[in-house]
């Protein structure tokens, strides 16, 4: 399966990575006043993980630590909101309404990152044997 | 183009649903009820994107917008049904590779049968 | 002959939807659109309504969205043949 992958191929993408993670970073850091979000730079952030294995056919992933790192994220997920939007907070202070909207984003973000790389490497590893 | 005027993207969603209703109840392929799934899904997605859509309206992003905003709530709304519509795929279609290294058979009927023995 | 017929039933079925649909004027309420626009700068310092509303006005939406993606990474786990045991 992974035989057939060219030497080109692998270097431009090699080239292209950190291109990907900057306008992955772009899209949810700044999701709150341009267009974009969480869910939208998570997906473009998932691509990375797609690429690497289309160009390096690797066999030492990690899922499970994956999906600890996806529930720790989903805790935060709820507990965020919880502590500021429904004690009130945002209203008492709505200077930090900014700094909550960037971070429920990046938290977000890379969540559906890690949930979308399950997805696909269960089906690479496990479903295609 | 008097056609395109009356061609606007909810008779377009409708018509897209029907070829997905179609594509559900003529064929017995599991993989072709699946595909056809996710066709309702982009039509259902693709009615709640063009209601109260207007030629003069202006993304909902940003302070004193001149002219009226698109509406920010069906395009909310329709960001978290595509992430759930690519969550029920991907179950079912590992659901599928379960039954077809089970049964092995792909149509409906004939793996039903083989349940019944 | 099962095509012919099931293709008769939905062309049937589409133009029912579709002379409902071009012989209804539906007039939407706009009351929940104008507040939206009006007043999302002040109420949650996002200059995108649509994040403005994701993560403000209707989170609910946006947690029990992000938890249905957790299950369904359970679930496709738990649904395959292989279970969750190591690949090897």
């Amino acid at each position: 399966m992974g035989d057939s992958r060219s030497e080109i191929l692998s270097k431009m993408i090699g080239l292209l990575y950190p291109y990907i993670i900057m306008f992955g970073f772009y899209i949810i850091i700044n999701g709150h006043n341009t267009p974009g979000g969480g869910f939208q730079g998570g997906a473009v952030l998932a691509a990375v993980f797609i690429s690497k294995y289309l160009v390096l056919p690797i066999h030492d992933m990690r899922l499970e630590s994956l999906q600890l790192v996806e529930k720790l994220f989903y805790i935060l997920i709820i507990l965020i909101p919880t502590l500021f939007l429904m004690t009130g907070l945002n209203a008492v202070y709505p200077a930090l309404n900014v700094y909550y909207l960037v971070i429920m984003n990046s938290l977000i973000g890379l969540k559906v990152c890690c949930g979308l790389s399950i997805v696909f490497f269960r089906f690479v590893f496990y479903e295609s044997e | 183009m008097i056609f395109l005027e009356w061609l606007n993207g909810e008779i377009v969603a409708i018509i897209l649903f029907f070829i997905g209703v179609y594509g559900l109840i003529s064929r017995r392929n599991i993989v072709k009820t699946v595909i056809s799934i996710w066709i309702m899904e982009v039509a259902v997605i693709l009615f709640f994107m063009t209601i109260h859509y207007q030629k003069t309206s202006v993304p909902p992003i940003g302070e004193a917008i001149k002219g009226t905003m698109a509406d920010p709530l069906p395009q909310a709304l329709m960001v978290t049904a595509i992430v759930i519509g690519v969550s029920v795929t991907a179950v079912s279609l590992t659901m599928f590779i379960t039954l077809y290294h089970k049964y092995g058979s792909t149509n409906w009927e004939k793996v039903m049968k083989k349940r019944m023995d | 002959m099962r095509k012919v017929i099931t293709l008769i039933g939905s062309l049937m079925m589409l133009g029912i939807f579709l002379w409902a649909f071009a012989y209804t004027s539906p007039t939407l309420n706009v009351e929940m659109f104008t507040y939206y626009t009006e007043n999302f700068i002040q109420d949650t310092g996002a200059y995108n309504a649509v994040a403005a509303i994701l993560l403000n006005y209707r989170l609910f939406d946006t947690l029990f969205e992000a938890l249905m993606l957790l299950i369904s990474v359970i679930g496709i786990i738990y649904f395959s043949r292989h279970g969750g045991e190591d690949h090897g």
